[in-house]
């Protein structure tokens, strides 16, 4: 019992990292199902109309670029597969541009947008939440200029869209603040904008509130959203890929967790500590 | 090439952490903070080159000097015995802060979640979502000692569902963290040693 | 001018021009609502830097002195000052600048975050016993989630996800709404506490 009591961290890490990298090299493949929240993220960019103009914000960092990279990548893809959609993307963290930067390298002459015309990268704009609602009130003043350095007034598809209230849905990918309550308070609330979230496991259930009320249509959880979302688009990628990682992590903490209890209960000295 | 193998000797850095805090992690840690300090910089420069130098010097808007003049105040604290002047941009911006606040959080957080608490208590999950919410409330804002039975059950109602979340919480949290080392894991393996297929 | 009455009243105006601007149409109001909110993430931008000054202070001094493993110090400024000046010159659009970002930046941010994946399962199996009727409830709901988030979950009993949806929407998200709710009218109350000259923490502070 004494040993159960104290196993070594290093053996704990150890395992956790065999639980990640054995069902990597050797893929089972378990099924899984889609959670209503991610459908409806899908459903909500399928839904997007010639002419609709759908607002991608990018708002994480390097420390969530593992969960938030599949679901952005996939979702892009979804999103520049749509004909006539206008698609801005945004920045209020740092690192945003980016990672918006890379995709849209990769997706280079899958899709048929035009920029400026279809698509436009704006690129980022300190001051969090204060950045948020200048760009809701007002994009022209808030971005005067684009990423590449072009003058808003010149770029043809933001003519006609100022505020976010010319924005048919917007989607964040976010990973903790600036993020939902930010865009919440500051977007939905004041300009009535269908919203929803890609975001960091972490993060979903203090903002499940925002799902109920309404004020968020739908959201990706984490690396497991993204692998839902990779399903619904029939390509499979690297998140459907580490769901047998996923499980077998997870069944690992669940073991460590049964472990600490019988060591617990056996112990018989536990009513006097 | 190199750019993996770099990433990947600075993720064996990182991760070698996990066996002992060593001279090699300090090293990569440091050129961690350097190149994420540098980081922040350039986007400032690039978001300051948006929203000042341009509309100043193509369209003429002078008014933003004001800003930039004040904003420079903030480092004002690295010299000793001028710290008050950096408080005059954090009064600004704690202004804009302020005001954002109480403009989102009164319809975004407190009028829309109480509308959608409003629901008909005729399912166990719409009386569960009613008294959970209120019990929290009152968990909140009644931390006295009570005597009164309702107090003390309305208060032990909100803490155990406080636990139910905050047990789904870590839930997540697992998940979440297992998937940032389920990227890593699939960097070394598959970008790096290219045994994923 | 070190007035904090002056600063007091500054954060007030800015404070007051959003609010009146978020619940009346006046033209004007409108107007200079949204410039000073551009004023405030020029500010913001000029802010990104602070943090760069700190470092150059703190390790320029410690590589003076030659303290400690000073020798990191010089690799910290060095990578900081070489990638700051190809991201002036080069842009962060700049291949040379993603070079960096890419395979620096990147994997180590994401490593820093990924070693919590060894400390949480370290932590569930030292702290997460069901030691009273608390943390047994603690203990079940987060289990039942994490075989609910897991694929696994769904191949030993198919009810798992159903479950965690119904946690996750039901209790956890009444939980959730009390906290927001609670926190919500806290935010709005320190935000008059500001506006009112009470709470004065962000002005305050010794000048030596």
């Amino acid at each position: 019992m004494k040993t159960l009591q104290n196993i070594d961290r290093r053996i704990i890490y150890l395992l956790v990292f065999l639980a990640l990298a054995v069902p990597m090299l050797q893929p089972i493949g378990l099924p899984f199902g889609i959670n209503e929240s991610s459908q409806k993220v899908y459903d909500l960019v399928d839904a997007l109309k010639p002419g609709d103009v759908l607002v991608l914000s990018f708002d994480y960092s390097p420390s969530g670029q593992a969960q938030l990279d599949p679901q952005a990548r996939a979702v892009m893809k979804h999103a520049y597969s749509k004909e006539g959609v206008k698609i801005i993307n945004v920045a209020f963290w740092p690192s945003g541009p980016l990672f918006a930067d890379k995709f849209l390298g990769e997706m280079e002459g899958t899709h048929d947008k035009v920029y400026g015309e279809d698509y436009v990268s704006l690129g980022y704009v300190a001051g969090a939440e204060t950045a948020i609602s200048a760009f809701g009130k007002d994009m022209h003043q808030a971005y005067p200029r684009d990423r590449h350095g072009n003058s808003i007034g010149d770029i043809p598809m933001m003519r006609d869209i100022k505020s976010a209230a010319d924005v048919d849905l917007m989607i964040s990918f976010g990973t903790g603040t600036p993020g939902v309550p930010e865009h919440v308070r500051q977007i939905v609330t004041v300009y009535g904008t269908p919203f929803a979230v890609c975001m960091n496991s972490v993060s979903v259930a203090g903002n499940i509130p925002y799902y109920n009320a309404g004020q968020m249509k739908g959201y990706l959880n984490g690396l497991r959203g993204a692998a839902e979302y990779e399903m619904m688009m029939k390509e499979p990628g690297s998140a459907t890929a580490s769901m047998d990682s996923l499980s077998f992590s997870h069944l690992t903490v669940i073991i460590f967790i049964l472990l600490g209890n019988i060591a617990y209960f056996a112990d018989p000295d536990r009513k006097k500590k | 090439m190199i750019g993996t193998w770099l990433a990947a000797i600075g993720t064996l850095g990182l991760m070698s952490f996990a066996i002992k805090e060593n001279p090699f992690y300090r090293f990569v840690e440091h050129v961690y903070v350097g190149i994420g300090a540098a980081h922040s910089v350039v986007m400032g420069w690039e978001s300051l080159q948006t929203k000042a130098f341009t509309p100043i010097a193509e369209s003429g808007d002078y008014i933003k000097l004001i800003p930039l003049l004040v904003g420079l105040l903030l480092y004002a604290r690295f010299f000793k015995g001028k710290i008050w002047l950096s408080r005059y941009p954090m009064s600004i911006l704690v202004g804009i802060g302020v005001g954002l606040t109480i403009k989102g959080t009164i319809g975004a957080q407190i009028v829309n979640q109480i509308r959608a608490t409003l629901v008909p208590l005729t399912s166990i999950n719409n009386i569960i979502i009613v008294l959970g919410v209120l019990s929290v409330l009152m968990f909140f804002y009644f931390t006295r000692k009570n005597t009164n039975a309702l107090f003390n059950t309305s208060s032990r109602i909100g803490r155990y569902i406080m636990m139910i979340a905050f047990g789904a919480l870590f839930g997540n949290a697992v998940m979440g963290r297992m998937s940032l080392m389920i990227g890593r894991v699939q960097f070394l393996l598959g970008e790096w040693l290219g045994l994923l297929g | 001018m070190k007035s904090q009455g002056l600063m007091i009243a500054i954060t007030f105006v800015f404070a007051l021009i959003i609010i009146i601007d978020a619940f009346f149409a006046i033209d004007f109001i409108s107007a200079a609502s949204t410039e000073i909110q551009n004023w405030g993430t020029i500010i913001a931008s000029l802010a990104l830097a602070l943090a760069a000054v700190n470092l150059i202070r703190i390790h320029s001094r410690r590589i003076r002195l030659r303290r400690g493993e000073w020798y990191n110090s010089v690799a910290l400024l060095t990578v900081m000052f070489v990638q700051t000046a190809i991201g002036l010159v080069n842009r962060s659009t700049g291949e040379v600048y993603n070079f960096g970002f890419n395979n620096i930046m990147t994997p180590l941010g994401a490593t820093m975050y990924a070693l919590l994946a060894f400390w949480i399962a370290s932590a569930a199996y030292r702290a997460f016993t069901a030691r009273s009727i608390d943390s047994a409830i603690l203990l079940v709901a987060a289990t039942v989630v994490m075989l609910g988030n897991a694929p696994i979950g769904e191949s030993i009993w198919s009810a798992f996800p159903s479950i965690k949806t119904w946690i996750m929407d039901v209790p956890n998200m009444a939980a959730q709404r009390g906290i927001m709710i609670g926190g919500g009218i806290g935010a709005i109350a320190l935000g008059l506490r500001i506006l009112m000259g009470i709470e004065r923490g962000h002005l305050g502070g010794s000048d030596e």
